[in-house]
């Protein structure tokens, strides 16, 4: 028998009845302590709960899992972990190879601080994009600043967890997760994050020394957000009740605002470049053409595609859009180069 | 006695026709070192009268104890013709194929060479492989017949026979040109007797002759032949001809001065743009350009420290410059500009292009680096090393106390011999030091020895090397975390790829699209060619194979790291691996990069890459060593006993004259013992000297014991793992 038990976010004082129950009959309970670090005042409060056998279990142990099988398979086995347990890939893993190998399992669940901060935020859960941690070894984190580029896109908000190692004891700092993903931005320029872009730094969710500060990334980095865990959040479109519950239950270093304003999609970057420019061009060749009744016809239609490039675009139709302005463009282009007329206006250069 | 003193050698060498930058190439014991110093008995460094015996560019004691030159040195010799001046530069080159990493350099730094040759043994193993690479830089040869005396007094000849005898050895030498020469110089760089570029002697006893001689002075075959008859007049022979007029007279005529040699030989050796302003004045060697120079040689000088001699080719160095060693990007300030003269060191205070100065206070320099006196040049080609270090050897100094002396020793001896590579062992806190072979080592601690420093040394150990013989997977592997699965294929890597890779001429710094053409032109796939992730210098490359998949970019660093560590120890004995192409075929990359960072992926990528070479018949490569063994022919059974009975091969016999020369192939772990048993059978008649040749597959009939037994010293398991310890399946 295997049980994945979660610990919660409140330390041991917050389990709830029937885990203690279970704690206490297990012959033996692993605590998991590599997704978060567990305080000695816990695990001695964890040790007291236990009759059986209590072993720490660092990364290598849960992901290798032989050991907690094979105990498994004859004795009643606990996996507990900080949270809830099946947010961790690597418990769900070790669930999966449980199961194929005949294990019965049975699940505790309990607060996870992905979900209880966004609450404590006052952001709605519906509007979580896809979270992705920052991690100290990563460097640019393109994978957290195109999550942030695309949960911005549709509006989202963006969670980040920050590195925790516990071979090395290490817990990323939000200044220098701040500091990597204003970096990223100089090499991607998609207009993603800076340090104007508004942040939530999420410390210690659950405990009693939580701390929630909103503001600024500029003023986010003249603050101490003292021990370890932290998460970032890059909040995108906000509702107005999510503004309300942000001034008033948290820490605000400046007034909220929607960071998703200024980072727009690519095609949308495109089309607000590249029409007014085929328009320009347009306008300049037209002259030369006057006498040439088909070629009249040919600026006629490129500028029909123009048109439909815009129209594409306000219709959400974002390849049509594309397709059409390439098109008016491609058709200038050639006209140009019969005349041997040249330009810096052009998609492709 | 043509004696100058140094102003008026600067004054010559302003005119840049005036100048030689020649070099002399031959094989062990055909008298280079004879001759060189017969050459410069007559600038007037050193008297005629010990020229014979003293070999002065032999600087140091062990050269002159082994009778063969180790360390190049460098002379600035004197010599008129036709009422002209020249200043010559004769940089001596070590004919010992073991140092062939300093022959290269030294090729660089000259326009001609003076191929010695002995008159018995004619074109040898070693005087081709030099010629060839001479040949390679752009360097034109004229050949010197040394030893005729030994066609009289050995071989017994006529003046007719000799002359027929001689013509053979230049067919043979012309033979090389042809063979190895670019199209344009296969004609014109061709020796022959007629125009003087073929001169015959004898370095012993000093005297010597070309058709230019022969014209002037009415000498012939006959003339040689009388004089060592009974009552003939060797000296008399000297007088009349002496060495140094055939052979310098022979390199003002065929040698170019260095801006002519410039114009045809910086497209070859240089690969900056020709047309800028550096490359200009490099083609031009001129004086009023930016300074480049190439350094081909650090010496350290007991009382000055390190001394850096190369070529210089465009602009003017002067005493208190500051100049940039372009490959390591630091800057260092030449304490003095200095000039050879035979074995001393003249400080000129400046010098300009064309010449060969010597540069004191450059303590970060090493040979093979470009210093400039701007910073954005294109550094010249890293030199192709011929060989790698094939053996090791643990070494520390007898009283604790000499460990500072010891490191001071080593620090001196590998600042001039760059193919020595000295390592600190990180577990055991060794010194180990590694060679081309038992005999460099052996040259190595006897030079470490000579500063004063009592050493023990450990038994010498064989580099070995893996790869594989045939192609395998896709296969995979997870991270421990078991969310990523990195899929990789393995082939052996085309010998001429891995050699691109080893020398450099392929890096990661090269431009995409050129190496894409590159290797397109070697016959790769061009999906391949563009796709390359990384060179592995040993020899070895990864391809990214994989097809739009997320997360390369961030990913690639820890799964490079984990085939590095493959590379550097393979999975049977967990020796280097070479000659191994590596395609990266797929990825499957969990979500969030805390589950895909080096600790999850750079295991997943050793484990799969070590797992599908098991799977990839892999081999165990030993360093071959070629040998060439000179011996009495009454003697050469024994000697095809010796090479046979070392699980060696003999490859061919020669007959000249009184001796045979045999050449053979023995695997270097079967050399420790070599010199007594050679001894043994030969009565310690035979010479013999031996050079890294190729790693070559271990036999299979041997192959479990030295896998078991590398493994043993290793404190491995003697089986070597299999694949399923490294392959998951799903």
């Amino acid at each position: 028998m295997l049980w994945f038990a979660g610990l919660g976010i409140s330390g041991p004082d917050g389990l709830g009845i029937n885990t203690v129950k279970i704690l206490n009959q297990a012959d033996i309970v692993y605590l998991e302590i590599f997704t978060n670090p567990i305080a000695k005042s816990h695990v001695a409060k964890i040790k007291k709960l236990v009759k059986g056998q209590l072993k720490l279990a660092p990364r290598w142990l849960v992901e290798d899992g032989k050991e907690i099988l094979q105990n498994a398979k004859k004795k009643k086995a606990v996996l507990l972990s900080y949270g809830d347990p099946y947010i961790a890939t690597t418990h769900i893993e070790l669930r999966t190879r449980a199961s194929l190998e005949g294990i019965k399992i049975q699940t505790i669940h309990a607060a996870s601080g992905l979900t209880s901060l966004i609450g404590e935020c006052g952001l709605h859960y519906y509007k979580v994009g896809r979270p992705v941690t920052i991690t100290k070894e990563i460097k640019p984190t393109t994978s957290a600043y195109y999550a942030i580029y695309h949960n911005l896109i549709s509006g989202n908000h963006t969670l980040l967890p920050l590195e925790y190692d516990q071979n090395k004891n290490f817990f990323l700092d939000p200044k220098d997760a701040f500091a990597n993903l204003i970096s990223t931005e100089k090499g991607e320029l998609r207009k993603v994050i800076d340090k104007s872009s508004y942040a939530i730094v999420a410390s210690r969710v659950g405990s009693k020394t939580q701390q929630i500060t909103a503001g600024k990334i500029s003023s986010l980095q003249k603050i101490d957000f003292g021990k370890s865990p932290h998460t970032i959040i890059i909040p995108g479109k906000m509702h107005f009740t999510e503004v309300d519950a942000l001034k008033t239950c948290v820490n605000c270093l400046d007034e909220p605002f929607d960071n998703s304003s200024k980072t727009s999609k690519i095609s949308e970057q495109m089309i607000r470049k590249y029409t007014p420019m085929i328009r320009k061009v347009l306008k300049e060749i037209a002259p030369q053409f006057k006498e040439d009744k088909n070629i009249s016809l040919v600026l006629e239609n490129a500028k029909h595609y123009v048109e439909d490039a815009e129209k594409f675009q306000s219709e959400g139709k974002d390849e049509l859009a594309i397709l059409a302005i390439g098109y008016a463009d491609g058709l200038v282009d050639a006209l140009r180069m019969s005349k041997g007329i040249s330009t810096n206006d052009s998609v492709y250069t | 006695m043509k004696f100058k003193a140094t102003e008026q050698i600067l004054k010559i060498i302003k005119n840049k026709e005036q100048i030689r930058n020649f070099g002399v190439i031959a094989h062990v014991d055909h008298g280079k070192t004879t001759m060189s110093d017969s050459l410069l008995a007559s600038s007037g460094i050193i008297s005629p009268s010990v020229a014979g015996q003293a070999l002065a560019l032999d600087s140091m004691k062990l050269e002159q104890d082994r009778q063969m030159t180790i360390v190049q040195a460098n002379v600035t010799l004197l010599y008129e013709k036709d009422g002209k001046d020249y200043v010559m530069n004769m940089i001596d080159t070590p004919g010992h194929i073991d140092f062939t990493g300093r022959v290269t350099r030294s090729l660089r730094a000259i326009d001609g060479a003076v191929v010695v040759s002995d008159s018995v043994e004619g074109i040898m193993t070693q005087t081709e492989t030099v010629t060839r690479q001479a040949l390679e830089e752009r360097v034109r040869p004229v050949l010197y017949i040394n030893k005729i005396d030994r066609l009289i007094k050995e071989l017994r000849l006529t003046p007719e026979k000799m002359q027929e005898w001689l013509a053979k050895i230049i067919l043979d030498f012309n033979n090389l040109i042809d063979t190895y020469a670019e199209p344009e110089y296969k004609d014109k760089w061709k020796v022959n007797i007629q125009d003087g570029s073929v001169s015959f002697g004898s370095a012993k006893d000093r005297w010597g002759f070309n058709a230019d001689v022969m014209k002037e002075k009415g000498i012939t075959f006959k003339d040689v032949f009388d004089a060592y008859q009974e009552g003939g007049d060797v000296k008399a022979l000297a007088e009349k001809a002496p060495l140094h007029d055939a052979i310098l007279g022979m390199v003002v005529k065929h040698h170019p001065p260095p801006n002519v040699a410039q114009k045809y030989r910086i497209p070859k050796i240089w690969k900056g743009d020709l047309d800028s302003e550096i490359g200009k004045a490099i083609l031009n060697c001129d004086d009023n350009g930016p300074a480049v120079m190439m350094i081909v040689n650090m010496t350290v000088d007991p009382s000055a420290g390190p001394v850096a001699i190369g070529r210089l080719f465009s602009g003017t160095l002067k005493d208190g410059q500051t100049v940039n060693i372009i490959d390591t990007k630091r800057q260092g300030r030449i304490q003095s500009v200095n000039f050879f003269m035979g074995n001393q060191r003249e400080i000129v205070h400046e010098l300009a292009a064309g010449n060969i100065p010597a540069l004191l206070g450059l303590q970060h320099a090493r040979a093979g680096q470009t210093l400039s006196s701007v910073t954005d040049v294109r550094v010249f080609e890293a030199i192709q090393y011929v060989s790698e270090p094939v053996v090791n050897m643990a070494i520390e100094p007898k009283h604790p106390k000499d460990l500072p002396k010891l490191v001071e020793a080593i620090r001196k001896i590998t600042i001039e011999d760059p193919n020595l590579v000295v390592k600190i062992n990180e577990e055991s806190g060794e010194t180990i030091i590694s060679g081309m072979g038992v005999l460099h080592l052996e040259i190595a601690t006897s030079l470490i020895g000579d500063a004063g420093v009592q050493i023990i040394t450990s038994k010498p150990l064989i580099n070995y090397r893996e790869t594989v013989k045939g192609s395998a997977g896709p296969v995979m592997s997870k991270s421990p975390n078991r969310h990523n699965k990195i899929l990789m294929r393995v082939e052996p890597l085309d010998e001429k790829v891995a050699q691109m890779i080893r020398t450099g001429q392929l890096n990661e710094y090269k431009d995409k699209k050129e190496i894409a053409k590159t290797l397109r032109e070697m016959g790769w796939d061009p999906d391949e060619a563009k796709n390359v992730l990384k060179f592995d210098p040993r020899g070895n490359i990864m391809i990214n194979g994989t097809k739009g998949v997320q997360f390369i970019q961030e990913s690639t660093d820890s799964i490079l790291s984990g085939f590095e560590d493959t590379m550097k120890e393979g999975p049977l004995t967990r020796e280097q691996v070479r000659n191994c192409k590596f395609v990266f075929h797929h990825f499957v990359p969990h979500e969030d990069p805390a589950h895909r960072g080096l600790s999850q992926l750079g295991p997943a990528s050793r484990r799969v890459c070590t797992g599908v070479m098991i799977l990839a018949q892999p081999q165990l490569l030993e360093p071959m060593l070629g040998v060439e063994v000179r011996v009495p022919q009454d003697l050469i059974g024994n000697v095809a006993g010796v090479i046979s009975g070392k699980r060696g091969k003999v490859i061919d016999m020669q007959q000249k004259g009184v001796i045979s020369i045999v050449t053979g192939e023995i695997p270097a772990s079967e050399t420790f013992d070599l010199s007594e048993v050679m001894r043994g059978q030969t009565a310690g008649k035979a010479m013999w000297n031996t050079h890294f040749k190729s790693w070559t597959p271990v036999p299979n009939s041997v192959l479990p014991t030295v896998v078991s037994d590398i493994r043993k010293r290793k404190g491995l398991a003697p089986d070597p793992p299999t694949a399923n310890e490294f392959i998951d399946k799903e």
